[in-house]
């Protein structure tokens, strides 16, 4: 294991490679274009042993993994934005059909055309039983591709996931990355071999079968969602023992500095960086302010964000989508889970990185400092904090 | 039969062209096929009332729009554990025609070795009869009424099989459930081209409708022979860039005899049957020409 300078995209590939995956197709799609284009040059060069299939749309890419995953392969693709858009139907048939497959997502907005980066493709898809996991930086994108696969295909949980990382801010960046070495990635990670799954003439299995309200659905959305919920565990498991091998463990939070913090910011992806470096300056001007990454969105983990945000005063909650006309999903998920609080802590809500816009150490003190005034005046925000809006680093409230 | 891979007792309409063309697919390709089918008739044709299935082969239900590129999966998977199997899709026209087009062509263009048939009902009937893109010129249907504005769907159909052959497909062959030996040696050649790893074969085989097309359900065969013998479908196969016909009617019978023994035809004036021969002698006058 060694320190490589290289882009999100890049690093992506190969940790891709090293979990020796048989199957692969995508489409081009900035900003995660490079990831296949990557891996289809690793195949011809002989360095991975898979088959690359050049789609002919999203939706076919997602419906060509549904099969080869039936057929017994370790599959993989990466997509983004409108490319998830298009994906969005055979996506759902994924956890139904309890198919283990990965899929990095670059996130890129949905229906605006913009290149940067926001959650409105992920999130749009948040309800269709893939488990979500959303990366801070390239070190955590490779580290959870190859935890990915560990968590899909254990036997208890049989569940897709999708590697969340910033579009353009993570895939397009280069940072010094390690890539566990093959062996190490072989002892962690064993082959795939799916006892549900057989296409054997003489069981003549059937899949994606059709359902009616009163024979097996309700009972089958219930299964899913005990796995789901397993799932929790099982992310926390993967995430130490990778932790053992590599020295980074991974898990469903991660607290930053929360001991005694009367304001604690929650929030997910590559801001976090950002906000970690703000935090760390603030509190050695003293100032009570700490940092809560979700890093599973789905399943949520309630009683691990409960127990890292309990003891504070004031919670500012940062999205990165909206849902409009309600409360966005991050918020959402907080809010829900803080109410069982006997004392519940003030809850602010801010939206920051929209459609990419660029969430600085300046836009993030000013939001600190305007969350910390209303909780000091005990004066709740009406309305939510927009980080940066208009630019500059003034927020405004709306 | 006892030996059939779709076993009796499915929801099927008496008279079904569909399931008679399924149940020759699977008993040419035998028990080792995997069969991918969109919801539609067919599909639902392989579940019994209580949703038990009734297919003996290993069975995939795709999405309505995708089912070749799950083929490709499975293909692609099976090659890699060494099993030999035929990988079938067993597709509707709105499946194909519509909603599947760019991944069927898709399939085709990158030369999956897999066989497509598509049953051509001329509309989406599992969903009430609903006009689709290999609706016929004139047909009434429910989203193509008759009324004093509208006589039935005012456009002709695509021409899915050249869609096929010009996007790639190795083997490409029209059939007709009344011309059964016809259709399963066309089965057994995309089986061979396929085998041969030369790419996909896609069969566009004919199957009347009685509850859609509005004609008894003891009349199937002689609706699907009037159709080859006026002319209006055309039976012939396509390989290594040569189209053959695979038969040619001596004299072609006039279309208005497999109009009128239709329900959804029977508004059609003589103007709207004109139309529909003259664009037939124009069909076959371009076949004369070439081949």
């Amino acid at each position: 294991m060694s320190l490589r300078l290289m882009s999100g995209n890049d690093a992506v590939a190969h940790a891709v490679k090293a979990c020796k995956v048989n199957l692969v197709s995508a489409m081009p799609i900035t900003p995660v274009g490079p990831i296949s284009e990557r891996l289809a040059q690793f195949i011809a060069d002989g360095e991975l042993d898979a088959k690359f299939i050049e789609a002919d749309g999203e939706h076919s890419v997602m419906s060509i993994l549904t099969g080869a995953c039936i057929a017994g392969c370790r599959t993989f693709t990466a997509t983004c934005g409108a490319g998830l858009g298009f994906m969005n139907n055979p996506i759902f048939n994924v956890p139904v059909m309890r198919l283990p497959i990965v899929m990095a997502v670059g996130n890129r907005p949905l229906g605006l055309l913009d290149f940067l980066s926001d959650y409105s493709d992920s999130m749009s898809v948040r309800d269709s039983g893939w488990i979500q996991l959303y990366v801070e930086d390239n070190q955590e994108a490779v580290d959870t591709v190859i935890q990915a696969y560990k968590i899909a295909e254990d036997k208890r949980i049989l569940l897709p996931v999708m590697m969340c990382f910033d579009g353009w801010y993570l895939s397009y960046l280069s940072e010094p990355v390690t890539i566990p070495t093959q062996e190490m990635v072989d002892d962690y990670l064993s082959p795939f071999r799916p006892d549900h799954l057989s296409l054997d003439p003489e069981r003549y299995l059937a899949y994606g079968y059709q359902v009616n309200a009163e024979s097996y659905n309700m009972e089958f959305r219930n299964k899913f969602s005990q796995a789901m919920e397993r799932a929790k565990e099982v992310i926390v498991e993967v995430g130490k023992e990778y932790g053992r091998l590599t020295g980074r463990p991974h898990g469903l939070v991660e607290e930053f500095m929360t001991e005694n913090a009367e304001l604690i910011l929650v929030m997910m992806g590559s801001m976090t960086g950002t906000a970690k470096q703000v935090v760390k300056e603030q509190r050695a001007k003293g100032i009570p302010v700490g940092l809560v990454k979700v890093r599973s969105f789905r399943p949520f983990p309630g009683d691990a964000l409960m127990k890292a945000v309990e003891n504070a005063g004031a919670i500012v909650v940062l999205d990165r989508c909206l849902s409009f006309g309600g409360n966005p999903p991050l918020f959402s998920e907080v809010a829900s889970t803080l109410y069982s609080l006997v004392d519940r802590p003030m809850l602010i809500g801010a939206y920051a990185g929209i459609g990419g816009r660029d969430v600085t150490e300046e836009r993030l003190g000013e939001l600190i400092s305007q969350a910390l005034y209303a909780y000091e005046k005990n004066e709740s925000i009406n309305g939510r904090i927009w980080v940066g809006f208009n630019g500059g680093a003034k927020n405004r409230v709306i | 039969m006892r030996d059939d891979l779709v076993a009796a007792g499915g929801p099927l309409c008496p008279g079904c062209g569909a399931a008679l063309a399924l149940q020759y697919a699977l008993n040419t390709l035998g028990k080792k096929t995997v069969l991918l089918t969109t919801p539609g008739c067919a599909c639902m044709g392989t579940l019994t009332f209580d949703l038990q299935t009734l297919v003996r082969v290993p069975q995939i239900f795709t999405l309505f729009e995708n089912p070749a590129a799950p083929a490709t999966g499975v293909k692609a998977g099976l090659d890699r554990s060494g099993l030999e199997m035929n990988v079938l899709c067993f597709v509707g026209d709105g499946g194909t025609v519509d909603l599947g087009l760019g991944g069927v062509t898709g399939a085709a263009e990158r030369g999956d070795p897999v066989i497509y048939i598509c049953y051509d009902n001329e509309a989406y009937m599992n969903t009430g009869i609903q006009r689709s893109g290999a609706t016929p010129y004139g047909a009434w249907t429910t989203t193509t009424p008759v009324g004093e504005r509208m006589k039935g769907k005012g456009r002709f159909s695509k021409d899915m099989p050249m869609i096929m052959a010009s996007s790639g497909a190795a083997y490409v062959a029209t059939a007709s459930v009344a011309y059964i030996d016809d259709y399963v040696e066309k089965i057994r050649r995309a089986e061979e081209v396929t085998i041969r790893n030369e790419g996909m074969a896609y069969i566009h085989v004919q199957a009347p409708c009685p509850t859609g097309w509005r004609f008894d359900t003891s009349e199937t065969i002689k609706l699907a022979r009037l159709a080859v013998k006026t002319g209006i479908w055309q039976l012939y196969e396509i390989y290594k860039g040569k189209r053959l016909l695979s038969w040619k009617p001596k004299e072609r019978v006039p279309v208005s005899e497999y109009l009128k023994a239709q329900g959804r035809f029977r508004h059609l004036t003589d103007g709207q049957i004109d139309v529909i021969q003259s664009h037939v002698d124009e069909v076959w006058r371009r076949i004369d020409e070439t081949l």
